[in-house]
C-alpha cells in the first residue's frame, strides 16, 4: 500500500464521502475506481457518461443536484430526456440530435441553455460538449458528456455587446454632429465672403483710381482695404476646414514649375525681410517641374514662411530649399527663431491650436493654418514634419509626390498663379509688418485729461487713440505688461482695455494693477470683441466700471471715456478737500490742548506773560469774574482793531456779532459752571466792522494755592480759511450729488421718454378725435368737452413729469420744505418705471397713512429714493432663482421717526462690506460711479438722519432711511 | 352692424383716446386694461380686430397674441407700442400681427390698419 493511502487510513479502517466509502481493505483497482468517483462527483461542472446510444449511464452528483434529479430515475433512459433538456422542445430534439452526431464519431461542442440550477427550476447557460469515447478497434464504446456553467461569462458579454452598440450609436450621433458644424462652418463662411467681396472690391477700385484722395483717406481705406482681407483670409480658412471635414475638398492638380511658384511665394516676404533685417535665402534648382495642386501648395508655402518670419527675431536667417528625392521632391523651410519643443510638434497641427490659452496670446490669427496646411499636403499624398533646424529654430519639411495619382486629371499651366493667393500673401505679410513696428506713441496735448489705451491691434489703437485725442492726452500700449508699467509711470485719469492681448491678457492686466495702491481707484473701460454676457458681468463685477464691445460707435466710446474721467476727477478733488480738511482740524485741536497748558502756567505766575503768548497768532484775552476785559494779547488785538490802552474798558461781548452774544454769554455760563466751553462765534473788528469766524476755547482760572476762580480766559482761532474750505467742500457736495442726479437721469432717459410719451400719444388722439368730431355736421359737445378735457389733464401729467426732471436736473441750492414723504416717494415712482420692466422687477409699495410732515428737500430726498431703488434692482440682476421683488416702505418708528425702506431679494450685504458701501467716494463697484450710496448718505446726514443697510434673513438686503418729523425740529 | 375694436393698454388716458378716435371713425370700441381683462370679454363676444400693447402687466401683448393664435382664433391684430424694439416687432409681424406702431402714430395710419384689418377678417 502506498504511504499516503497508509496515511489516510491512520485513524479508522474506513472514510466516507457521502455515498462512496473507501474503505483499508479494499484493492487497489477499487480503490482508484471510488476515488474517481468522488472526484466526478465534487467536480463544479456537468459530467456524465452515456453508451454510444445515447442512453444514460453516469452523472456526477453536481449536475444532478442542479436539476434535481436521482440519478436511478435516468439511467439506462435516452440522455435527452432528462430534466436538463426540458427548457423547450428545440433545446430536447437539439440534444438528441447532439447525440446521433456525437454517436457517428463527431466531436461535439456548443453552448446550451439548460434547467441547472434551484433544483430544476432556474436555466443556466453551459459551454456543453460530446465526445465519443472509442475502444482499441476504433469503435465507439461511450459518449463522454461535459458541461461548464458559462452564465455569468454570458451575462457580460451581452452587456459589452450592448455597451458596444450604444457606443457605436454615439458614435454616429457624433458623426452627424460634425457633418452639421462642417455645414454651418460653410454656409456661415459663403455668407460671409459675398459682402467681404463687396467691400473689397469697392475700396480697392477707390484706391485704385482717387488720386484726389487726402492722405487720411487713403490711410482709412488702406486700413478697410487690409483688415477685410484679413477677413476674408479668415474666412477662407475656415471654409477649407469645412470642405475638408466633408471630404469635399478636391485636386486641381497642374503640370508647372514648382521651382519658379516657390521663389515667387518666397518674394512676397523680402519686403519684411529687409524690414527686419533678416537673411532670407532660397536654394531651387532653376526649373522643377512637378503635378501639384499650385492653389493649395502656396498656401501651405506662404503659412510655413509666415511662421517663420513671425518667429524669427530681427537679424535672424530664414532658409527655404527644395529638393529631389527619388520620386519624390523635398520643400524645407527653417529659421533660427526659439524652435518648437519637441513636446509640442504634433499639437501645433490641431484645429484651433494656439501655444497659449486664455486671455493672453502672443499672435493673432485663427490657430487653423498649421492644421490646414497639414491636410493639404496630405491630399497631395505627402508628408510634412517639423524638427530641429541645423541653424538654430525650426525646420519644416514637406515631402510630396513629383507625379499626380494614376488617373488624376493634370492640366497644363496657363498664365501666372492666381490672384486670391497674391491678395493672400501681401495680407499675411502686411500683418506681420504691422505687428513689428510697435512704438510708444502719443496723441493730444499735454494738459488734457490722460487715457490710456491698451490694444495689441495697432491699426484699433490709432482709431481709438485718433477718437479720443481731441479731447484727452492719449497714451497708448499694446499689452497687458506694457500698460502695467505705463499706467505706474503716466497716472492715467482712465484705461481703455483690450481683453486679448500678448504677454498679459486685459483681465489680468486689470487685475494686477488693481493691486497697487496708486492704481487701485484709477477707472477702467474694457473694449472687447468678446460678446459673451457671462464674461462681461464679470468684469463688471471685479474689474472694470464700464465694458463696450466691438465693434462699438466712436461717439459712444467718447461719451463714456468722457463720463469716466469727470467722474475720477470729482473724485480726486473731494478726496484732496477731505484730506486737507481732517488735517486742518487735527493740527488745531493740538495747537489748542498746547496753547491751553501754555496759559495756565502762565496765569499762575501771575506776573509775566510769556513770549509765546505775546506772539501768538491766535486770540489769547483774560477776563475778571466781574466781566471787565483785563487783557488781550497783540494778535488778538489787531484782529479785533483795539488799541491796547483801550482794552480795559470793554467787555468780552463787545468783540463778537450782535447776533451771536447770546450764544457767547451761555458760553461763559458754562465754562463757569463745567469749567470750560467750546464754539464756534463770529468775532467782529471794532474798526473794520468785518465779521470774523471764530473757533473759541473759554475756561475758567483758578488760584493755584487757594483753589479759588480768578477769571475767565479764552483762546480763540480764526477760522476763516476753515470756513472757505467748508464752504468749498459743501459746494463740491452740492455739485457731486447734482453730477450724480445728471448721471442717474441718464441712466432713466427710457423711462422717463416713455413716461412723457404716453400722455403726448393720448393727447394727440383725443385731439385728433376732436377734429374729425367737429367734421361732424352737428357734433356732440360732451364728448369733445370730455377729450378736451382729457387732453388738459394728459398735458398737466406731462408738463408734472417734466418739471419733476427738470427739478432733477437743476443745480440748486438745497431748500428745505415741510414734506409728506409718501408724496415725494410716489412722484418719483414713475420715473424708474421703464427701469423695473427692463430689470424684470416687480415693485411693490406699502405706504403708510398719514405720515407726519418732514422738514426736507425734496429734490435731495427723491435723489436718495431713486439711488435706493436703482441700487435695488442692480443687485437682483444676478437673481434668477426667485422672483425679483423690490419693496418700498415707509412708517412711523418708535420715536415718533419717519422710516422709509427699500428691501431687495437680491445677492445681499455681507457685515463688512456694509461699510465699505457708503464710505464716501471710494469704490471698487462697477456700473456707475459707486457714488449713489455714498452720496445718499451724506444727504440723509444733511438732513439730521441716519442711512443704512442690513442683509435681510432671506436673501437681499434692505437699505433704511430715517428723518424725524418737522415739529421735533 | 358696426365692427367691433377692442383696445388693450395699461395706460387709462392712452386706451380712452385711441378708443375716442376708433369711435368717431365710425366703429364700436370696447377697452381694457390688460391682456386677462379681453380674454374674459373675448370668450362672450367676437371682436373684429384688436389694437393691442406690447408691455402690459402680467400677460404681455406678445402673449396674448401667441395665445390666440394657438387658440386657432384669427383676430386681427395691430400692435401699439411704447417702445419699438425690433425683436418684438419681428416677433409680432412674423406671428400675423396686422401693423406694428410705435408710439405716437398718426392716426390715420392706424385707421387705415383698423379699416383694412377687417377685409381680412374672418372669424371662423
Amino acid at each position: 500500500m502506498s504511504p499516503t493511502r497508509l496515511q489516510l487510513f491512520r485513524d479508522a479502517s474506513s472514510l466516507s464521502v457521502r455515498d462512496v466509502i473507501l474503505s483499508a481493505g479494499d484493492s487497489l483497482q477499487t480503490y482508484r475506481e471510488k476515488l474517481a468517483r468522488i472526484i466526478l462527483d465534487e467536480m463544479y461542472q456537468f459530467v456524465g457518461l452515456l453508451d454510444a446510444k445515447g442512453m444514460t449511464l453516469e452523472i456526477n452528483r453536481a449536475a444532478l443536484e442542479g436539476a434535481g434529479i436521482n440519478l436511478s430515475d435516468i439511467q439506462d433512459k435516452p440522455f435527452w430526456e432528462a430534466r436538463w433538456w426540458q427548457v423547450s422542445r428545440e433545446t430536447r430534439e437539439r440534444q438528441r440530435e447532439l447525440c446521433g452526431r456525437a454517436a457517428a464519431g463527431e466531436f461535439i461542442r456548443c453552448d446550451m441553455e439548460i434547467y441547472g440550477r434551484s433544483g430544476g427550476e432556474g436555466t443556466i447557460t453551459i459551454d456543453f460538449s460530446l465526445l465519443p469515447v472509442r475502444d482499441h478497434q476504433d469503435k465507439i464504446l461511450f459518449l463522454l458528456a461535459e458541461g461548464r456553467n458559462i452564465t455569468e461569462k454570458k451575462v457580460a458579454e451581452a452587456e459589452i455587446a450592448q455597451k458596444n452598440e450604444e457606443l457605436q450609436k454615439l458614435l454616429e450621433q457624433i458623426r452627424h454632429l460634425d457633418e452639421l458644424k462642417s455645414d454651418l462652418f460653410a454656409n456661415i463662411s459663403h455668407e460671409l465672403r459675398t459682402p467681404l467681396a463687396l467691400i473689397l472690391g469697392p475700396v480697392e477700385s477707390i484706391l485704385a483710381s482717387g488720386n484726389s484722395l487726402t492722405e487720411l483717406q487713403r490711410r482709412d481705406l488702406s486700413v478697410i482695404r487690409h483688415n477685410a482681407a484679413t477677413l476674408l483670409k479668415h474666412v477662407n480658412d475656415l471654409l477649407d476646414l469645412a470642405k475638408l471635414d466633408a471630404g469635399k475638398m478636391t485636386m486641381d492638380y497642374v503640370d508647372l514649375d514648382l521651382a519658379r511658384l516657390v521663389r515667387t511665394a518666397a518674394a512676397h516676404f523680402d519686403a519684411l525681410a529687409s524690414q527686419k533685417s533678416v537673411s532670407h535665402a532660397v536654394l531651387a534648382p532653376d526649373v522643377l517641374r512637378a503635378e501639384v495642386d499650385p492653389e493649395k501648395l502656396e498656401r501651405v508655402l506662404l503659412n510655413l514662411l509666415s511662421n517663420a518670419f513671425k518667429f524669427t527675431p530681427n537679424g535672424g536667417r530664414i532658409q527655404c530649399a527644395l529638393n529631389v528625392s527619388g520620386n519624390r521632391f523635398v520643400l524645407t523651410v527653417q529659421d533660427s527663431g526659439p524652435g518648437i519643443p519637441p513636446a509640442l510638434r504634433t499639437s501645433i497641427f490641431e484645429r484651433f491650436r494656439q501655444g497659449q490659452g486664455g486671455t493672453t496670446r502672443e499672435f493673432g490669427g485663427t490657430g487653423l493654418g498649421l492644421s490646414i496646411a497639414k491636410d493639404f499636403v496630405e491630399l497631395h499624398g505627402g508628408l510634412i514634419t517639423v524638427s530641429d533646424a541645423p541653424i538654430g529654430g525650426t525646420l519644416a519639411q514637406l515631402e510630396i509626390p513629383l507625379r499626380a495619382p494614376q488617373g488624376s486629371i493634370v492640366r497644363k499651366q496657363v498664365g501666372e498663379p492666381p490672384t486670391t493667393s497674391a491678395i493672400a500673401a501681401s495680407t499675411t505679410v502686411e500683418e506681420l509688418r504691422s505687428g513689428n513696428t510697435h512704438e510708444i506713441q502719443t496723441w493730444g496735448e499735454v494738459g488734457n485729461p490722460k487715457v490710456l489705451v491698451v490694444e495689441d491691434h495697432p491699426e484699433m489703437r490709432r482709431f481709438i487713440a485718433e477718437i479720443l485725442s481731441n479731447e484727452f492726452r492719449v497714451i497708448t500700449a499694446a499689452d497687458g505688461l506694457e500698460a502695467l508699467s505705463m499706467a505706474a509711470a503716466e497716472m492715467p485719469d482712465l484705461v481703455v482695455t483690450d481683453l486679448m492681448m500678448p504677454k498679459l491678457g486685459g483681465d489680468q492686466f486689470l487685475r494686477q494693477m488693481r493691486e497697487l495702491d496708486a492704481l487701485m481707484q484709477l477707472p477702467a473701460l474694457v473694449l472687447s470683441a468678446k460678446a459673451d454676457e457671462t464674461l462681461r458681468l464679470r468684469v463688471l463685477a471685479e474689474l472694470a466700471q464700464d465694458y463696450l464691445v466691438k465693434p462699438f460707435s466712436s461717439a459712444e466710446l467718447l461719451a463714456r471715456v468722457r463720463n469716466l474721467v469727470a467722474m475720477k476727477r470729482s473724485r480726486d478733488m473731494m478726496q484732496r478737500e477731505l484730506a486737507s480738511q481732517s488735517q486742518d482740524l487735527a493740527f488745531l485741536t493740538q495747537e489748542l490742548i498746547a496753547s491751553k497748558r501754555t496759559i495756565q502756567n502762565i496765569l499762575q505766575a501771575q506776573r509775566r506773560l510769556s513770549a509765546l503768548v505775546e506772539n501768538s497768532r491766535d486770540f489769547i484775552s483774560f477776563a475778571s469774574l466781574e466781566g471787565h476785559v483785563m487783557f488781550v494779547n497783540p494778535a488778538g488785538r489787531e484782529l479785533v482793531g483795539v488799541a491796547e490802552d483801550d482794552v480795559k474798558g470793554t467787555v468780552p461781548l463787545d468783540y463778537v456779532l450782535e447776533e451771536d452774544r447770546q450764544m457767547l454769554s451761555a458760553g461763559m455760563a458754562a465754562a463757569l459752571a463745567k469749567g470750560n466751553w467750546e464754539g464756534e462765534v463770529r468775532f467782529r473788528n471794532l474798526k473794520t466792522r468785518a465779521s470774523i469766524p471764530m473757533f473759541q476755547h473759554i475756561f475758567d482760572v483758578k488760584d493755584t494755592e487757594t483753589g479759588q476762580r480768578i477769571g475767565l480766559a479764552t483762546i480763540s482761532r480764526d477760522i476763516t480759511e476753515r470756513k472757505r474750505i467748508e464752504d468749498g467742500l459743501r459746494k463740491a457736495q452740492t455739485e457731486l450729488a447734482h453730477v450724480s442726479r445728471v448721471a442717474s437721469m441718464g441712466e432713466l432717459t427710457a423711462s422717463i421718454a416713455h413716461e412723457i410719451n404716453q400722455p403726448l400719444v393720448a393727447i394727440v388722439a383725443n385731439a385728433n378725435a376732436c377734429a374729425r368730431m367737429l367734421d361732424v355736421r352737428s357734433p356732440d359737445l360732451d364728448e369733445i368737452r370730455l377729450a378736451v378735457r382729457d387732453i388738459a389733464d394728459d398735458g398737466e401729467r406731462a408738463s408734472q413729469v417734466l418739471s419733476r426732471i427738470r427739478g432733477l436736473l437743476k443745480k440748486s441750492r438745497p431748500g428745505k420744505s415741510e414734506l409728506d414723504m409718501n408724496e415725494v416717494i410716489t412722484e418719483v415712482l414713475p420715473l424708474i418705471r421703464g427701469e423695473m420692466d427692463k430689470h424684470r422687477t416687480k415693485l411693490v409699495k406699502g405706504l403708510q397713512h398719514g405720515l407726519p410732515r418732514v422738514l426736507g428737500d425734496r429734490i435731495e430726498l427723491q435723489q436718495v429714493i431713486i439711488n435706493l431703488l436703482l441700487n435695488g434692482m442692480e443687485a437682483m440682476d444676478s437673481t434668477l432663482d426667485r422672483p425679483r421683488v423690490l419693496e418700498i416702505r415707509s412708517q412711523v418708528g418708535k420715536s415718533g421717526e419717519v422710516i422709509i425702506a427699500v428691501r431687495d431679494s437680491g445677492s445681499g450685504v455681507s457685515a463688512d462690506q456694509i461699510g465699505n458701501l457708503f464710505s464716501p467716494f471710494f469704490t471698487t463697484k462697477p456700473g456707475g460711479m459707486g457714488m449713489g450710496l455714498p452720496i445718499s448718505r451724506t444727504i440723509i446726514e444733511a438732513h439730521g438722519g441716519t442711512l443704512g443697510a442690513t442683509p435681510n434673513q432671506a436673501g437681499g438686503a434692505t437699505f433704511q432711511f430715517t428723518l424725524a418729523p418737522a415739529a421735533q425740529r | 352692424m358696426r365692427p367691433l375694436v377692442a383696445i388693450v393698454d395699461d395706460e387709462k388716458s392712452v386706451r380712452r383716446a385711441v378708443g375716442r378716435l376708433v369711435k368717431c371713425a365710425g366703429m364700436e370700441v370696447e377697452c381694457f386694461a390688460s391682456a386677462e381683462e379681453f380674454l374674459e370679454a373675448y370668450s362672450l363676444r367676437a371682436h373684429d380686430c384688436l389694437i393691442l400693447d406690447i408691455r402690459l402687466p402680467g400677460m404681455s401683448g406678445l402673449e396674448l397674441q401667441s395665445r390666440l393664435v394657438a387658440a386657432g382664433r384669427k383676430l386681427p391684430i395691430i400692435f401699439v407700442s411704447a417702445h419699438d424694439e425690433a425683436e418684438s416687432r419681428s416677433q409680432a409681424l412674423q406671428a400675423g400681427a396686422v401693423a406694428f406702431f410705435g408710439k405716437p402714430f398718426k392716426e390715420d395710419v392706424l385707421l387705415r390698419a383698423v379699416r383694412s384689418a377687417f377685409q381680412f377678417h374672418d372669424p371662423y
